[in-house]
């Protein structure tokens, strides 16, 4: 899946038009873990709109394979910043409701469901409502409804940003687990510089006004990986340094 | 759920529960001692029995009422009829508003053709009208009661499908749910508690209305059997008809709270 030189402007008049993204290309490789990091306003979430199809680019394009990307659909599912579950649905009900409307048959939807609530840590919370769960719960059920779709690419919008830092560990280190079980290719939007270069093959650092591409830079540690060992090494604290002046510098302020 | 768990959950919830009940039961020495005012002040004398009856005259007339009915007609007839006029434009109301309120909602179009007279429409200043048009009959009152639920619950119909979240929208495309599918599964759904507030708002206006346009018009009737009664200075039995249209008023009320508490259990209230 390839962004190619995506620009999206709004018009604020015959001539004159905001651009809120400008000339974006980045590229999302299979089974890879793909991050954007940057300062709010930056248009990290517009790429994942664009890449997830709830819109289409002013000029440029989102090509998936051989076609472009016009429409939303399951094969990239989407984990939102604010928890979008059924609240009407329990648990279970929540992560089936997509198999089952698509047709498949209860004694295969079933079984998936439940392997899925215990891959994300929710078995035994089957019979509970959205309203039950904390926050850090209700993103393990969105992640769980999203991944029963098999999709080939996990989009997910600041997914961590509202939880607590014990709760973000936790769940950053969900993520690599069941990337490694699943392999989907990951496109993570987050600020957190860190959680960027924990997870990801790829962090591209964004800069805004107009929202744009800095610098894609490889990450080249070995998985798995653990966070301790991972976050105190050299070349962790040295990429970490290396963004931030990237982003530091952009903004206008002195480099860290 | 393990022993330990639910004796903790036991314990966080009974504070609530306990300022429960402490309502009830102020609420029920409020109305106990209101009663025991007008009990004394009866039994005291002090009561001008042709302005407000004592508690005996009261119990007398609504006894008689029982036993005889009203004017010949039974008092059962006289409840029933007007239960059966609110409750017969209610459940019209019901069927035609929420599916057209759903419509208004997701067709911008039908939002624009229809929200002007919606917004203009104020039923209760239809009365007149509607006694021209249909006479003092059934049709008369019930369709008047038709129009007044109807124009509630196609407002509160329409304005549950436009509050649906966007993200929940998005993310049900992202799932590869079909158009048809989104409204079955998530339009329909999220618009339910708007549905049942304005089913209940609509509710109240409907008894409200049945009763006044008895008032106006009619032959049998909780209304019509109080306002008759006024007339003949038969103050007793207006204060009957007062209580139980009170009271039919608020089981009816009750009835879709309970309804709304059953489906609505999700919102974890």
């Amino acid at each position: 899946m390839r962004v190619e030189r995506a620009t999206v402007a709004f018009p604020i008049s015959a001539e004159d038009e905001i651009v809120a993204l400008e000339n974006v290309s980045l590229r999302l490789p299979p089974s890879r873990i793909v991050s954007l990091v940057g300062p709010s306003g930056c248009g990290k979430t517009t790429v994942l709109r664009l890449v997830a199809g709830f819109m289409r680019p002013t000029r440029g394009r989102v090509v998936l394979g051989d076609s472009e990307v016009t429409a939303p659909g399951p094969d990239r599912g989407v984990v939102f910043q604010q928890p979008t579950l059924f609240p009407w649905l329990n648990v279970l009900d929540n992560v089936i409701l997509a198999p089952k409307l698509r047709g498949v048959a209860a004694s295969s939807y079933a079984p998936e469901a439940a392997r899925y609530l215990e891959a994300v840590g929710l078995a035994g919370t089957e019979r509970q409502y959205p309203y039950q769960l904390s926050g850090g719960m209700r993103q393990r059920l969105q992640i769980a409804r999203v991944l029963i779709n098999a999709p080939d690419l996990l989009l997910m919008d600041e997914p961590f940003g509202a939880l607590d830092f014990q709760t973000r560990l936790v769940m950053q280190e969900l993520v690599l687990a069941l990337w490694e079980t699943y392999r989907p290719g990951v496109l993570f939007i987050t600020h957190d510089v860190d959680e960027a270069i924990f997870l990801s093959d790829t962090v591209y650092v964004m800069a805004a006004k107009p929202g744009r591409i800095l610098e894609a830079i490889e990450i080249p540690f070995d998985r798995p990986r653990s966070y301790q060992e991972l976050t105190s090494s050299r070349e962790f604290i040295d990429l970490r340094l290396e963004i931030l002046a990237l982003l530091g510098h952009r903004s206008g302020r002195r480099p860290a | 759920m393990s022993v330990a768990l639910r004796a903790r959950t036991d314990r966080i919830a009974s504070p609530r529960r306990q300022r429960r009940l402490d309502r009830r039961v102020i609420s029920g020495i409020s109305v106990a001692t209101v009663l025991l005012v007008w009990v004394a002040c009866s039994f005291t004398g002090v009561l001008n029995p042709d302005k407000l009856p004592p508690v005996q005259a009261v119990a007398q007339a609504f006894w008689e009422l029982v036993i005889h009915g009203y004017e010949g007609v039974p008092f059962w007839k006289e409840i029933l009829a007007s239960v059966a006029r609110a409750l017969a434009g209610f459940l019209l109301a019901v069927l035609v508003g929420v599916p057209f309120g759903l419509l208004i909602g997701e067709s911008e179009t039908m939002a624009a053709i229809c929200t002007p007279f919606l917004g203009f429409l104020r039923p209760i200043a239809l009365i007149p009208l509607f006694i021209f048009y249909f006479g003092i009959g059934e049709a008369s009152k019930v369709a008047l009661i038709f129009i007044t639920a109807l124009w509630y619950i196609t407002l509160s119909a329409a304005s549950g499908v436009q509050a649906v979240s966007k993200d929940l929208l998005l993310a049900s495309q992202t799932l590869g749910f079909t158009k048809r599918q989104v409204f079955r599964h998530v339009i329909l759904p999220s618009a339910l508690p708007q549905i049942l507030t304005g089913m209940r708002v609509a509710m109240a206006l409907c008894w409200a209305l049945v009763v006044a346009a008895e008032l106006i018009a009619a032959q049998v009737g909780l209304g019509y059997m109080i306002m008759d009664a006024t007339t003949f200075f038969r103050i007793p039995v207006v204060y009957v008809g007062v209580g139980i249209i009170g009271l039919i008023g608020l089981v009816l009320e009750r009835s879709l709270i309970f309804l709304e508490k059953r489906l609505l259990h999700w919102q974890g209230r």
